[in-house]
């Protein structure tokens, strides 16, 4: 389909559906607060009652949610262990390789799923990977443990494209820097390019997309003049921080094979912020390691999985559908629906059970740090930007099945609306009610029984969050410490304020992103504050 | 995988078509009645909280294993008789009115202990006491002359201050901010007495007929008998949605309000009443006068008790304490024997009685438990 994912240039009645979608998702969270501050101040006995059945929507949700962790992390944990060389040998040989049980069930039900489809695997010789690194201000400090996590990959890196995709405007400083550290990693990985994105080209923001889109020109220029096919090609955009374990290559070479629709395909790591993970706050530790936990969850449903920060594509995909946006800050999913738009609904997100690994953000103190945090989830809520350029393609199309389109569209929305409003539902408008009752409510039969079944929920949501407890310990790296056991202790500890920082880290972000776009006051990008390989 | 979190989604989703509207339901009081009364009914509960808790709660001829604070749940529409039982206490039997969806609040149930013996103090007689109302001190009276007492330290004889006082004052109100400010009414004059450096600073308040300190706020009765609230700096608030114009008219001698100024008590000869404020529909407010207990001999002293849910008056030589609707209702109970003169003062803090007994010496009671700094109790509840 042909249709300009961009909000910017269109015509009168586009322009009109793309300013009313934009004001829907701030519109209906406002109204939601609005509502319920409302309901809870003069019609106590109602909002008693919405919030009863938030709630039991609210821990249904978790237990569903912890459910599929589980399963997850079972798989990641399965799949952590696999020979990946052995599994790329297997799909020339057709022979399992000796893994453990899990890993050995999972491998048969692909090669099953192959076979019914009469699909034979691609050669996993022939394939290439291109590895995109933006760089708006980052030195080498940031990049450097990125670039050398690539250059430990077991993965022939004589088939790494690796662009630098580097800013004009960044500080002259952080240009040298970023030019030595490139002439310094040649040896170790020999198609090494450094790329300068020109500031200010036209139609394009400064954004994160343009620089990309800029380098992936380049390396697609470069894959023709060798003659190399781009359907054999990955594409991956990485964030400077990014650590990607020395199989990584090796797992996306068997996913990209084994993946019947390959170039109708992004594949989707886990990301975990296990880089400084141990040096920053806990209440920012305990934000990423749930950011790591919900992409989890959403691994375990692909029929509605989006791209999200550092992941990889099919390269003819990204080629096809025009490259990165390039006035939008959320590229990681634009890319995404922009190709799912691009290809009428044939384009889905593979997930894979590896993991790459961020930094967390961390500043010089306590304060800075909240404050970069908070730009951060906001900058991710700003993904709301993508929800107008989608519904205006759903009208477009006719070829995606309505009921994918609804699927699609409910999730968003429901999504949207959870992120503003939970944190708030959860740690004031629950207690509202009750607080703010007058005589009348006080003598209710509602005012003693609602703050009862609130505690029943909570008590059951309790199960959740040990779960999610253990699950973390399990999943964070070992703390760089010569007494481990109480700094997870106090890692444990630090999740009983998961309400107050859902409140302030995600609910509120997302509500300032959502009135932002709402009101047409659209977001500068900003880059988070790395902090390098800190131990 | 797919097919495993659809299998999921349909089955959490079918619990909570089943649960939302079941919890949503059980909230508002429907309950499914058994028996003759089979079907959905609209339930209600009673919230019981007694001073001292812990105390055991009949509900008729069932006895509840658990003890006050308290809910008794999905009880249907009716009348039921609750028996409090807590041991060194003598039981208490309320009987709460339960209507539809309604929760009928029984949270200031006052357990009066089954040994309540008032104890001398002080050896010397006394004509009358005043109480100052953070509970220390008490300006002790014996004609013209004035005594100190703190309560703290027993040990020590009262002071004499009598010096300070320069004739037989009227009336005594007793700043509850500071306890070295007492006000004084001689004839119409209000002055204020400074009890730390003998200063006095006459006429602090306009001509008045009656002083009295409620709730760390000094009330006048002005000229012409209108209640006033005075302000620290000496002005004045008139009758209005605060102070009834026509308190003084229902025989009322001091001003006592509540502390929320909704409800006026009054002690008239053998009746205690109450003026309240009711709100109206177009926002407008009307006093409305309440008899609370009409069967008093003589009443000569009356006093809000347990947060404005019971009444503390003396009639005759008993001291009785009167239950109102949080308190549970009921009849006066005898709270034990006082000198004619019914002169006394609950200290809310310390739970103590203050009393001058029949030979006019100072004594006291310990009433209800002293007042915790943190409501600790929370309610509980079980099933019947």
């Amino acid at each position: 389909m042909s249709f300009a994912y961009t909000r910017n240039g269109l015509e009168q009645r586009d322009a009109r559906l793309q300013r009313l979608f934009e004001i829907m998702p701030g519109a209906c969270s406002w109204s939601i607060l609005a509502g319920m501050a409302a309901l809870g101040l003069f019609a106590p006995q109602a909002a008693a009652a919405v919030v009863i059945a938030f709630n039991l929507y609210w821990l249904l949700r978790l237990a569903h949610s912890t459910l599929f962790l589980l399963l997850s992390y079972a798989i990641l944990r399965a799949e952590h262990r696999a020979d990946w060389p052995a599994r790329l040998a297997s799909l020339k040989t057709g022979i399992a390789p000796r893994e453990n049980a899990w890993s050995r069930w999972l491998f048969r039900g692909r090669r099953r799923a192959a076979a019914r489809g009469a699909f034979q695997p691609l050669d996993p010789d022939t394939v290439r990977h291109v590895v995109i690194i933006p760089i708006a201000n980052e030195g080498s400090d940031v990049v450097e443990p990125s670039l050398r996590s690539l250059s430990a990959q077991t993965f022939d890196r004589a088939r790494m494209i690796v662009v630098l995709a580097l800013e004009a405007r960044a500080p002259e400083s952080v240009r040298a820097e970023i030019e030595a550290l490139a002439e310094r990693m040649r040896a170790d990985l020999p198609d090494l390019h450094v790329v300068l994105h020109p500031d200010g080209l036209p139609g394009e923001a400064r954004v994160k997309g343009a620089n990309a889109s800029f380098a992936a020109r380049h390396a697609a220029a470069l894959l023709r003049a060798r003659g190399i096919p781009l359907d054999r090609v990955t594409a991956s955009c990485f964030d400077a921080d990014t650590k990607a374990p020395p199989t990584y290559f090796d797992s996306l070479t068997y996913y990209f094979c084994i993946e019947p629709r390959r170039t109708r395909a992004s594949f989707q790591p886990i990301p975990v912020y296990h880089n400084n993970i141990w040096a920053v706050p806990g209440f920012a530790r305990v934000l990423e390691v749930g950011s790591s936990f919900f992409q989890l969850i959403e691994a375990t449903n692909p029929d509605t999985l989006v791209t999200f920060s550092s992941h990889s594509m099919s390269f003819q995909a990204l080629d096809e559908v025009g490259y990165w946006p390039m006035d939008m800050i959320s590229d990681d999913s634009a890319i995404f629906w922009k190709s799912y738009l691009h290809y009428e609904g044939d384009y889905r997100v593979v997930p894979m059970y590896t993991t790459v690994s961020m930094d967390v953000v961390a500043e010089r103190d306590w304060a800075r740090t909240m404050r970069g945090l908070y730009k951060q989830k906001r900058r991710w809520a700003w993904g709301v930007e993508n929800f107008p350029l989608i519904m205006r393609g759903f009208l477009r199309t006719r070829r995606i099945p309505l009921r994918e389109r609804a699927a699609h569209t409910i999730k968003l929305i429901e999504a949207l609306l959870a992120w503003t409003t939970w944190g708030f539902m959860l740690t004031i408008f629950n207690w509202l009610p009750v607080l703010a009752a007058g005589r009348e409510f006080s003598q209710t039969v509602m005012y003693y029984t609602a703050p009862r079944i609130s505690a029943l929920v909570f008590n059951l949501a309790g199960i959740a969050l040990i779960t999610t407890i253990v699950l973390s310990q399990l999943l964070l790296p070992p703390p760089p410490t010569r007494r481990p056991f109480l700094r997870r202790a106090r890692h444990a500890f630090e999740w009983l304020f998961v309400p107050v920082i859902t409140l302030l880290f995600s609910s509120i972000p997302a509500l300032d992103a959502q009135t932002r776009l709402m009101l047409g006051k659209h977001l500068e990008f900003w880059v988070a504050g790395k902090s390098g390989e800190k131990k | 995988m797919s097919a495993l979190r659809r299998f999921f989604f349909y089955l959490f989703l079918l619990v909570y078509l089943v649960a939302a509207p079941v919890a949503i339901l059980y909230a508002f009081g429907y309950m499914w009645a058994p028996g003759s009364e089979r079907g959905l009914v609209r339930s209600g509960l009673v919230a019981l909280n007694t001073t001292p808790d812990d105390a055991q709660v009949f509900l008729g001829a069932s006895r509840y294993t658990r003890r006050t604070p308290t809910l008794l749940r999905d009880l249907l529409p009716g009348e039921y008789s609750i028996r409090l039982a807590r041991p060194g206490f003598e039981d208490l039997t309320v009987t709460a009115r339960i209507e539809p969806d309604r929760a009928t609040v029984l949270d200031r149930l006052l357990l009066l202990p089954t040994a309540r013996s008032p104890r001398p103090i002080l050896d010397e007689t006394w004509t009358g006491f005043f109480a100052h109302a953070g509970g220390r001190y008490l300006l002790l009276q014996r004609g013209a002359a004035h005594f100190l007492y703190d309560t703290r330290k027993p040990d020590e004889p009262p002071r004499d201050i009598s010096r300070l006082f320069t004739g037989i004052p009227d009336e005594l109100a007793w700043s509850a901010r500071d306890p070295d400010e007492l006000f004084v009414r001689i004839g119409t004059r209000v002055h204020r007495l400074d009890l730390e450096d003998g200063a006095i600073y006459p006429d602090v308040t306009p001509p008045a007929r009656r002083i009295a300190m409620a709730h760390k706020r000094l009330y006048i009765a002005d000229e012409e008998g209108r209640p006033m609230r005075v302000a620290r700096d000496g002005t004045t608030e008139p009758p209005g949605a605060r102070i009834p114009p026509d308190f003084f008219a229902y025989g009322a001698r001091a001003p006592i309000p509540n502390d929320a100024e909704t409800r006026w008590l009054y002690a008239d000869g053998n009746r205690l009443g109450a003026l309240d404020r009711e709100e109206m529909e177009n926002g407008d407010w009307t006093w409305t006068n309440r008899v609370l207990y009409a069967h008093a001999e003589k009443i000569s002293g009356a006093q809000w008790a347990h947060d404005d849910s019971h009444i503390l008056f003396s009639d005759g030589s008993t001291l009785w304490l009167l239950a109102l609707e949080r308190g549970g209702g009921g009849p006066p109970r005898a709270v034990c024997r006082i000198g004619s003169r019914g002169v006394f003062h609950l200290d809310e803090r310390s739970g103590r009685v203050w009393l001058l007994d029949s030979e006019g010496r100072l004594n006291y009671l310990a009433l209800v438990p002293p007042r915790a700094l943190l409501p600790l109790a929370r309610a509980r509840e079980e099933a019947p």
